[in-house]
């Protein structure tokens, strides 16, 4: 038989218990929403200054997101041979290419502004046999890019480059393919999908953030014919 | 006094044994034997035999006997002896070495700042009969290198062969320095890679020597002066007699040639050609002779197109000039020079092919397929590389070749008629090289020779190496635009044929297709391909913030709290009322 002030005690115990795990728990949740809102800031802070430094002409890890002006677009040149414009009508891209080589980490470079598509200069010149490569932004870190509707492209489309000497070469959109990033065909993206005819391969980012790099982890690819 | 001998007789015993455990641990490790370890005498009548790579070394026990291989010796685990640096070369033979037409395969040196060679150097010595298959010497030494001999004064080589794959400062295919004596019925198929001077095919620096039916396969490439397909420097009364070369010169910087870099020689050069790719880089010189005077030339020649080098320079006479006459050489021997060259006994029509030399009495290609039945006798599986039940020297579109980039085998095999001109070499290099790709397995060249205009061919291919298929993609090189394509369709896999790990890559191409070579449907396919890596990645073209919500934690623990607390209230009421 239990005496009654043992109940008392062992009650006393729970409850006191209970109102400490109570409090840790409110004391956790709190550090973490404080962790997480710093983070957030910090995030956020991160691209504004990169994005904000890339937008007054500084080397960032961001592209810029100012659209060039009509002036800037109108001036821009290149080599005869080299690709000057990309024009896509279907999707509203109209942009100058920038051409690109690679980075310090063996990666194909990308313009500096999400706005400007960049060709690689290890790929094929436009109209020469292999592939010529170009890519461009699907996003900025604050601003949509370039190739955020390339998705939107279907077989048929025509895609349009103008050369530095005002030559057009016409291209039509053959296929599309998405990429996990882990699992790139480099080899399919520097080869023309028709062996006997100049491609066009146009890549951008796709899929999911990653939430580690802010970066995506799918690349999409349209494949072009020229005509 | 009996007492005190004893114990100096055992100090004497025990200071000989430790120095004879030092001399093991500054030899390395290995057995250094007093004389040669196997049977035989040594003698003219009664050779020392030759059985193992470690009978092969211990020549440098006794430099100055006879010799002779008693089989085809595997010398694959000497990239393991000496604690990595292999094979160690024999400092000077003056003997005879008879390898009675049996191979040494996978012969191994890493030798540092010091010369590689089977022997460092040879003096009157007779080396004949003998076949270096595969392997690689690897070296730092400026002085000269070669699969045979460093330097060979009077030596007397015939029928030799090496396909060793030699990366050097001054590497030469068979031989760095010879003086005198004589090379016939001779040959170097392999790669060599050099970075200081004279990379040579055959020979780096020769004088009055004569030359009779050599020539040279593979690939050249030197970075510094010097560089030439057959000999460097040729000076002194020197012959040259029934000799080609269709290697693959790519010079540095001074003088270079296709076939001679320099050339002094008074006894000339007499029925050679010289049908290879020859990139001039910085040089001066020419696909025939670099630079020279005094050397005569009577029916030499050279293909202007295919040296992708014009008609300049000295030496020889230009044919295919403009790519007017693509098969002016190939399987005829009625064109000039061919025409006054003995076709009876010295040199042989290839169809589809070049002429060759019959060197001897060596069963050079009982196939037919260019590679020679001695290097497919030698492959993996027991000459069976591609595992189909039938030696590789007995099909004719099943060729097993040593690949001249790391040395070991690579196989064609087909579903046409025949296979020819089989090689694997590097992939061109600088202005010519893949931009975006590298080949570490180099290239495969090839002729199928199918007969039905436009069919469509089944490739296979096989690799011998360790590497991964991950990653890995087949592309085709086309040396006429110097541009590579993607080959569609094509697969890698990795396979394992007599213990042995291998790439085996399928795909099929079509006569006359966007990928054969020569453009036109006429029953031969050409189509240099190779596996390759990419050495670039994916661009990144996006960015966003990925932000969490900071009230959801606080949300839930709150209300796990709220639980809490309540049951405690609950608790703390049930308590007042049972106290009532």
């Amino acid at each position: 038989m239990t005496p009654r002030w043992a109940y008392k005690y062992r009650h006393n115990g729970i409850i006191r218990s209970c109102l400490v795990i109570a409090g840790l728990i409110i004391i956790v949740s709190l550090s973490i929403s404080v962790f997480e809102w710093v983070h957030n800031y910090n995030a956020v802070h991160f691209a504004e200054a990169q994005t904000s430094a890339a937008n007054h002409g500084h080397p960032s890890g961001a592209p810029s997101t100012v659209k060039p002006s009509d002036a800037v677009f109108n001036s821009y040149t290149v080599a005869p041979s080299q690709p000057r414009y990309l024009f896509i009508n279907s999707i509203g891209v109209r942009a100058m290419i920038k051409p690109l080589g690679v980075t310090t980490s063996g990666a194909i470079d990308t313009p500096s502004n999400v706005y400007d598509v960049g060709w690689y200069n290890k790929s094929s010149l436009p109209g020469m046999p292999g592939a010529a490569v170009i890519d461009g932004h699907v996003t900025g870190w604050n601003a949509d890019g370039v190739f955020f509707n390339l998705d939107k492209l279907e077989a048929g489309d025509t895609i349009t480059v103008e050369l530095g000497s005002g030559s057009l070469l016409t291209y039509h959109v053959s296929k599309s393919v998405l990429y996990d990033t882990s699992n790139f065909d480099m080899s399919a993206l520097l080869s023309s999908v028709s062996p006997n005819k100049p491609g066009l391969n146009l890549i951008t980012c796709a899929g999911e953030l990653i939430p580690s790099t802010g970066h995506y982890d799918k690349r999409l690819v349209v494949f072009a014919i020229e005509n | 006094m009996r007492l005190g001998t004893d114990i100096l007789r055992g100090g004497l015993l025990r200071l000989a044994l430790i120095l004879g455990i030092l001399v093991f641990i500054a030899s390395g490790g290995s057995v250094l034997a007093t004389s040669f370890s196997g049977t035989g005498a040594g003698t003219a009548e009664k050779p020392y035999q030759i059985a193992t790579c470690n009978e092969l070394q211990d020549i440098a026990n006794n430099p100055s006997a006879y010799y002779e291989l008693t089989g085809n010796i595997d010398c694959s685990a000497t990239t393991s002896w000496n604690s990595g640096t292999g094979f160690v070369p024999i400092t000077s033979f003056t003997g005879t070495l008879d390898g009675q037409n049996f191979t040494v395969s996978s012969l191994y040196e890493n030798t540092g700042s010091s010369a590689s060679a089977l022997f460092v150097t040879t003096s009157g010595a007779t080396i004949k009969n003998i076949h270096l298959v595969g392997g690689a010497y690897h070296d730092t030494n400026t002085s000269y290198n070669g699969s045979f001999a460093a330097y060979a004064n009077g030596t007397v080589f015939s029928n030799c062969s090496s396909s060793i794959s030699i990366l050097s400062d001054a590497g030469a295919g068979l031989v760095g320095n010879m003086s005198g004596g004589s090379m016939t019925d001779c040959w170097y198929g392999g790669t060599v890679t050099s970075s200081s001077s004279y990379g040579s095919g055959l020979v780096s620096v020769d004088t009055n020597t004569v030359f009779t039916n050599v020539y040279t396969t593979g690939s050249v490439s030197e970075t510094g002066p010097y560089a030439a397909g057959l000999i460097g420097n040729i000076s002194g009364t020197a012959s040259v007699t029934n000799a080609y070369s269709t290697s693959h010169v790519t010079a540095g910087v001074g003088y270079s040639g296709g076939l001679f870099a320099i050339a002094t020689n008074s006894g000339g050069f007499q029925n050679v050609f010289y049908a290879g790719q020859y990139d001039q880089g910085l040089t001066t010189g020419s696909p025939f002779v670099g630079t020279g005077s005094g050397y005569g030339l009577l029916n030499a020649y050279y293909d202007a197109t295919l040296c992708g080098c014009g008609t300049g320079g000295s030496g020889g006479n230009p044919v295919n000039i403009g790519n007017t006459a693509p098969n002016y050489f190939l399987g005829n021997n009625t064109n000039q020079p061919m025409s006054a060259w003995n076709f009876s006994t010295v040199w042989q029509t290839n169809t589809g092919g070049y002429p060759t030399l019959r060197l001897g009495s060596l069963p050079v290609d009982s196939d037919s397929d260019g590679s020679s039945s001695m290097i497919e006798n030698a492959g993996p599986n027991g000459g069976d590389a591609n595992n189909d039940g039938i030696a590789d020297s007995a099909e004719s579109n099943v060729t097993s070749v040593v690949d001249s980039v790391g040395g070991k085998y690579a196989v064609l095999q087909s579903n046409c008629d025949s296979n020819s001109g089989v090689s694997a070499t590097a992939a061109p290099s600088g202005a010519y090289a893949d931009a975006n790709f590298e080949y570490p397995l180099g290239v495969m060249n090839f002729t199928l020779n199918c007969g039905t205009p436009g069919i469509t061919a089944t490739v296979v291919q096989y690799y011998y190496t360790d590497m991964s298929p991950n990653g890995l993609v087949v592309r085709k090189y086309n040396p006429s635009s110097h541009s590579y394509q993607a080959i569609p369709g094509a697969v890698i896999t990795q396979v394992t044929i007599g213990g042995q790990k291998a790439l085996k890559v399928v795909y099929q191409i079509t006569d006359g297709g966007p990928f054969d070579e020569d453009g036109t449907a006429n029953g031969t396919i050409v189509d240099p391909s190779g596996i390759a890596l990419a050495n670039v990645t994916a661009p990144n073209t996006g960015y966003g913030v990925v932000t969490n919500n900071p009230i959801r934690p606080l949300a839930t623990g709150g209300a796990i709290a709220v639980v809490l607390i309540a049951a405690a209230a609950a608790i703390r009421k049930r308590t007042i009322s049972s106290k009532r």
